[in-house]
């Protein structure tokens, strides 16, 4: 939340008038701040620093105003170490050393995994803090856990060693560490290491230094062929080209294929590779997905940080990004039922943020409808769980109550009176609503049995603008219209679609041929003769026309707007048919042309029934448009440009 | 010997009747034995031997027998026949010809009405062949040659000109192949004009003084004052012509100048795609202009060519159907492509649907039958999964509607009748195709009443569990549809059912990636609290 609140502030807002009439250029560089792009960021960088120059003593507002900006930037991304440390530099300048290195706190708290930063940050702490020695520490720990087993981590290598050395630690142990680790300048430190052993005549370490030396050689060798080929590895706004990100896909699979032994190094190049491509999906995917498989333990610390872990994917990545959503959303679903009760309320907690952050980034997309399902298939196993021996009345309250919730929250959708407390009707929107009153229509029907108010629901719902359109709604109704067997209300229904009811075509034409099949095998002859001359019969012409079930029905599929001519006359209006775009079309479709014709033709007279007068004179109709060529109809623009409008 | 016991005791006669029969659909062996027989029999008149005169015929009678739309060698018969004198057989061979093809065949009637022009000494019962023609085939793009004909031997035969000059102005309104010949007669005509009196024969009186402002009466100076009469005439022949011009470039660039084939092709030489495309194009094009003549000749002519598959047959009867509302004829033209196409199942199940909408239940029942005989009395091992699933869907309407009047539905124990079930059940645990089965198992379940879950799961779950005989079990459609059928059920609560399910399907189910991920998306839907005891 505090997040949301601080990127919508306006850094501005405190500052005199007059210091902003007198820096039009920081006003204009921060009122052109554009978040997708990093020059902008940069010139706002550039401002600061002539403000900073203007006013070598800036008062309360400037400083203030100057520390929201960075706070801004930097929450929005955390990776643009360069911005970190020109923060560090100016909350130096501004307060003091202490306020400075709560900065790069800060900074190796939300970029965990930038070498520099820690190394600034250990820097300041062991210079200035040196009697600080169990933070310093616990400091150097935490580093060791994140950077260390970075391919160029040995300036923080160094920067231990100095400090252990100075503090006159032994680092014998601390060179074997490091010397296992396959970086940049391996070499380095088992040369000084082997100098140091000599010091000491530790004569059986050396012959075993050599040793580990020869194998982190050959690593290093291996590692080297992916590493040589990077080319950018910090963050920017800019795309990656795919060369790099094919690079580190390759790295990584080499790493998991050939050295799954080493988990450390493979999360830490996992890690790394997540700097730079901290937009790819593919990387993430397969970060998670490796990371489940080597942790199958099921602790709920563990389960907290593979949560966040997630949870820091889903923010990070853009939101064309399914495949990782998804597989979130399936962990989370999968650990539920398997997982401790500790660990469920973070497991549904997470759960409801993921799904209602879906919806929100995909009104448009099926994933919506499915995020809804997902939330009611978790609702109901949280909250309305039942085992096989749950007695029967028990279950039976149990989901009489599912659908009252349900109810309730669809009603006060359709009434707007959605209270946002309640997550489900937090959640409901017009594209899936159907999801939520297919849900509760099944459960009514199935499970309740509830046949009466069953189709209570469905004459209530279907009055729904949005529900007419659902494919959902009518596929749940005419199941259940044919687990009744009323040919009344099947007819009326399959007559209605494509006319009244407005659904796919390929949906209706599923439905018709089903139906066809279902007509055979239930109904029979005098059912349908009948059916044929019954008082909606054939020869009824108003709009609710009830289709013959054997063979009108079948004009529909492809054709889901055809209706019953009127008998005789051919077309139901003859006279006009030439206006309608589709006898313009004739032949030739796309092009509209309005084709000359003979008004009063002949042709379909036979030569005898003139006895012996001769026809009249002939008219004409669009005579004056012979010479005209043809309209081509664009209906890419007519139909989908002009729709978005 | 005679010449017909030299031809039958020919071996090349014996060799090539023999081939006839062999390949009775064959062409090209008609064709050869044709030939043989015309060319033995040479010289063909008077004294031909009765004998190898009846071989002929029935020659000719066997080979349209098999090929009815073959309408040149109906002209050959009737041709043969005319050259022994023998005119009313002539006669008899034309009219069962055309009866063939709908009366709708340019070719028979320019053959037939150029004989008869020379043997039918009676105007009117000439006149009266012409007029039959001109509704049937008047409206045909290539129907050039018929209109000239039916000229001349008006301008011949007829004392007044009136008759002539209503069917030229017919004419010109027709879009033909050669339609600029008939305003070329015309504007000759208007050319020789002489008098005043003679513009009545262009245009009736009425309009001519009403619209034109001509009276042919004109007391003046006559000369200057026809020359502007002429003007006037030829003025609305030029719109005229226009107008037709455009409508015959139309129909020409868009189809006519794409086909190539329009006589009968046996079914050794399928026309390619392309020309189906066109005539299918064609047709659609015609059934927009909504002229009914036009539409049955074009849909008469589609056929000729391609009369072996279906998609033409079932496109006249629908539009038969549709715009036309006549049930009848698209009968007569389902049954006459039952015979013709080699595709025959969609016009088979267009027909049974026609019939009952005829509410003719008995002409259904032996269709049925018939075609359960051309089976073999074995439809059920019919390779065809299409043929046999509609002859069963028809077959089990058929059943309720025997058995409702009665027993009145109170026999809820089978599902269908006894007869029907073991045809289906022999089928579904045979060894076949996935799909079909899917197909049929669904349509068992679409049988599901409140009454029969339980016969359903007996008769057709459970005995396809026992008996099935290929690897159908294997995949998922068959536990996801008894899953359902029990989840159906609503004669037993919800928790009977997914304890059914759990303890009683699931262990009878193959356990594979496919049936699992199957019934968790079912569990995924209706029972997700209890999906763990899945045990997936």
């Amino acid at each position: 939340m505090t997040d949301i609140i601080l990127i919508h502030q306006n850094a501005l807002a405190g500052l005199d008038p007059a210091f902003i009439k007198e820096n039009p250029e920081f006003v204009a560089a921060y009122s052109n701040i554009n978040s997708k792009d990093i020059e902008a960021l940069n010139t706002i960088l550039k401002a600061v620093d002539q403000l900073l120059k203007r006013y070598s003593t800036p008062n309360d507002k400037i400083k203030n105003a100057v520390e929201i900006i960075f706070r801004q930037i930097l929450s929005r991304y955390p990776l643009l170490f360069g911005y970190w440390k020109r923060y560090t530099a100016i909350e130096y300048q501004f307060h003091d050393l202490e306020t400075s290195l709560k900065t790069l706190e800060n900074a190796t708290e939300s970029f965990p995994h930038s070498i520099d930063l820690w190394c600034d940050y250990l820097r300041v702490l062991t210079v200035n803090y040196p009697k600080e020695t169990e933070l310093i520490k616990t400091k150097i720990n935490k580093a060791k856990q994140l950077i260390g087993s970075q391919f160029y981590s040995h300036p923080f290598w160094d920067l231990i060693l100095d400090y252990l050395l100075k503090t006159e630690s032994d680092v014998i142990d601390l060179y074997y560490e490091i010397i296992r680790i396959p970086l940049h300048q391996y070499a380095k430190y088992i040369s000084s290491f082997k100098k140091l052993l000599s010091e000491r005549r530790l004569n059986d370490d050396i012959k075993k230094v050599d040793a580990i030396g020869k194998e982190n050689q050959i690593m290093v060798n291996q590692i080297w062929r992916f590493e040589s080929l990077i080319k950018q590895n910090y963050f920017n706004l800019t795309p990656l080209p795919s060369l790099e990100i094919d690079n580190w896909i390759n790295y990584l699979n080499f790493l998991t294929t050939k050295h799954s032994d080493k988990p450390q190094l493979i999360r830490s190049v996992f890690q790394r590779s997540l700097i730079p491509c901290c937009f790819v999906e593919k990387i993430w995917v397969k970060y998670l997905t490796w990371n489940q498989s080597i942790n199958t333990k099921q602790n709920l610390s563990e389960l907290h940080d593979l949560v966040q872990l997630y949870e820091k994917g889903c923010r990070v990545l853009p939101q064309t990004a399914h495949e990782f959503r998804w597989m979130f959303v399936d962990v989370l679903e999968k650990k539920y039922t398997s997982c401790e009760k500790s660990g469920r309320t973070l497991l549904f907690t997470s759960f409801c943020k993921c799904i209602k952050n879906m919806i929100e980034i995909w009104p448009y997309r099926q994933d919506q409808i499915k995020s809804m399902e997902t939330y009611l298939r978790m609702l109901k196993i949280s909250k309305y769980y039942s085992a096989l021996d749950t007695p029967s009345k028990e279950l039976l309250s149990q989901q009489a109550a599912y659908t009252k919730y349900l109810e309730t929250s669809i009603n006060n959708y359709i009434s707007d009176r959605v209270d946002h407390s309640i997550v489900l009707e937090d959640l409901i929107n017009d594209r899936n609503l159907d999801v939520i009153v297919v849900e509760l229509i099944r459960t009514t029907w199935l499970v309740l049995k509830n046949t009466l108010q069953t189709r209570k629901y469905f004459n209530h719902f279907s009055k729904h603008h949005t529900l007419r359109t659902s494919v959902e709604f009518w596929a749940i109704y005419y199941k259940f219209e044919k687990s009744t067997k009323n040919f009344v209300r099947l007819n009326s229904f399959v007559s209605e679609l494509g006319t009244n009811l407005l659904l796919p075509t390929s949906f209706i034409n599923d439905i018709i041929n089903d139906y066809k099949i279902f007509y055979l095998l239930n109904s029979n002859i005098t059912e349908y003769q009948t059916g044929k001359v019954g008082p909606n019969s054939s020869h009824d012409l108003d709009s609710s026309v009830i289709l013959d079930p054997i063979i009108e029905i079948g004009f529909k599929i492809n054709n889901p707007k055809w209706t019953r001519r009127a008998p005789n006359s051919g077309r139901i209006n003859k006279t006009d048919a030439y206006k309608s775009l589709q006898y313009k079309e004739n032949g030739h479709p796309g092009i509209v042309s309005d084709t000359p014709q003979i008004t009063n033709t002949i042709i379909d007279r036979q030569s005898k029934s003139f006895k012996n007068t001769l026809p009249g004179l002939p008219t004409f109709r669009n005579l004056e448009k012979i010479n005209q060529t043809g309209n081509y109809r664009d209906y890419y623009s007519e139909d989908i440009l002009n729709s978005k409008q | 010997m005679d010449k017909y016991n030299s031809i039958i005791n020919d071996e090349k006669f014996s060799k090539l009747s023999l081939n006839t029969t062999t390949y009775p659909k064959s062409l090209k062996h008609w064709e050869t034995l044709l030939n043989y027989l015309i060319a033995a029999a040479t010289p063909i008149n008077k004294t031909i031997n009765a004998n190898t005169l009846r071989l002929i015929r029935s020659t000719y009678e066997a080979m349209l027998f098999n090929f009815p739309f073959l309408e040149n060698y109906h002209i050959d018969f009737a041709l043969f026949e005319y050259k022994l004198g023998h005119v009313s057989r002539f006669h008899k061979i034309f009219k069962r010809a055309l009866y063939i093809h709908n009366e709708r065949s340019l070719v028979l009637w320019v053959s037939y009405l150029r004989i008869c022009n020379e043997i039918v000494i009676e105007p009117k019962q000439l006149f009266k062949k012409y007029e039959e023609a001109e509704q049937y085939i008047g409206l045909h793009y290539h129907s050039g040659v018929f209109w000239e004909m039916y000229l001349e031997q008006l301008k011949l035969r007829c004392k007044t000109k009136q008759r002539y000059f209503i069917v030229l102005r017919k004419i010109l309104e027709i879009p033909l192949h050669t339609f600029s010949t008939f305003y070329g007669l015309w504007i000759n005509h208007i050319d020789e004009i002489r008098d005043l009196s003679e513009l009545t024969l262009f245009i009736n009186e009425d309009d001519l003084l009403k619209k034109l402002k001509i009276d042919k009466n004109y007391s003046g100076r006559r000369g200057p004052y026809l020359a502007d009469a002429k003007k006037a005439i030829k003025k609305f022949t030029k719109e005229l012509y226009m107008v037709i011009q455009l409508q015959v470039m139309e129909r020409y660039n868009l189809f006519e100048s794409k086909l190539t084939t329009q006589y009968y092709t046996s079914a050794e030489n399928f026309l390619p795609d392309s020309e189906v495309q066109t005539w299918v194009k064609y047709l659609d094009y015609t059934i927009e202009l909504d002229i009914p003549e036009l539409c049955h000749i074009n849909f008469q002519r589609a056929l000729t060519p391609l009369s072996n598959i279906d998609i033409i047959w079932l496109k006249y009867a629908y539009w038969l159907l549709d715009v036309v509302k006549n049930e009848t004829m698209a009968k007569v033209v389902l049954i006459r492509g039952i015979e013709l196409s080699l595709e025959k199942i969609k016009i088979v199940h267009l027909l049974c649907e026609l019939l009952t909408s005829l509410d003719e239940i008995h002409t259904l029942h032996d269709l049925l039958e018939d075609m359960n005989i051309l089976h073999e009395n074995d439809i059920e091992s019919c390779k065809d999964f299409n043929l046999f699933w509609d002859f069963m869907q028809f077959q089990i309407f058929l059943a309720n509607s025997a058995t409702l009047s009665r027993y009145d539905n109170k026999t809820p124990a089978t599902i269908i009748p006894e007869k029907l079930l073991k045809v289906v059940q022999k089928r579904l645990i045979a060894s076949g195709k996935r799909d079909e089965k899917n197909r049929m198992i669904n349509g068992m379940m679409l049988l599901q009443s409140k009454k029969n879950s339980k016969s359903i799961e007996t008769e057709i779950f459970k005995y396809v569990v026992e008996n099935c005989q290929d690897d159908y079990l294997n995949h998922e459609q068959f536990w996801k549809e008894y899953c359902e059928l029990i989840l159906f059920d609503l004669n037993r609560t919800l928790t009977e059912r997914v304890d059914y399910i759990i303890k009683t399907i699931l262990p009878q189910m193959p356990r594979n990636k496919e049936t699992l991920k199957a019934i968790e998306g079912l569990a995924r839907i209706y029972f997700p609290q209890y999906i763990e005891q899945l045990g997936a």
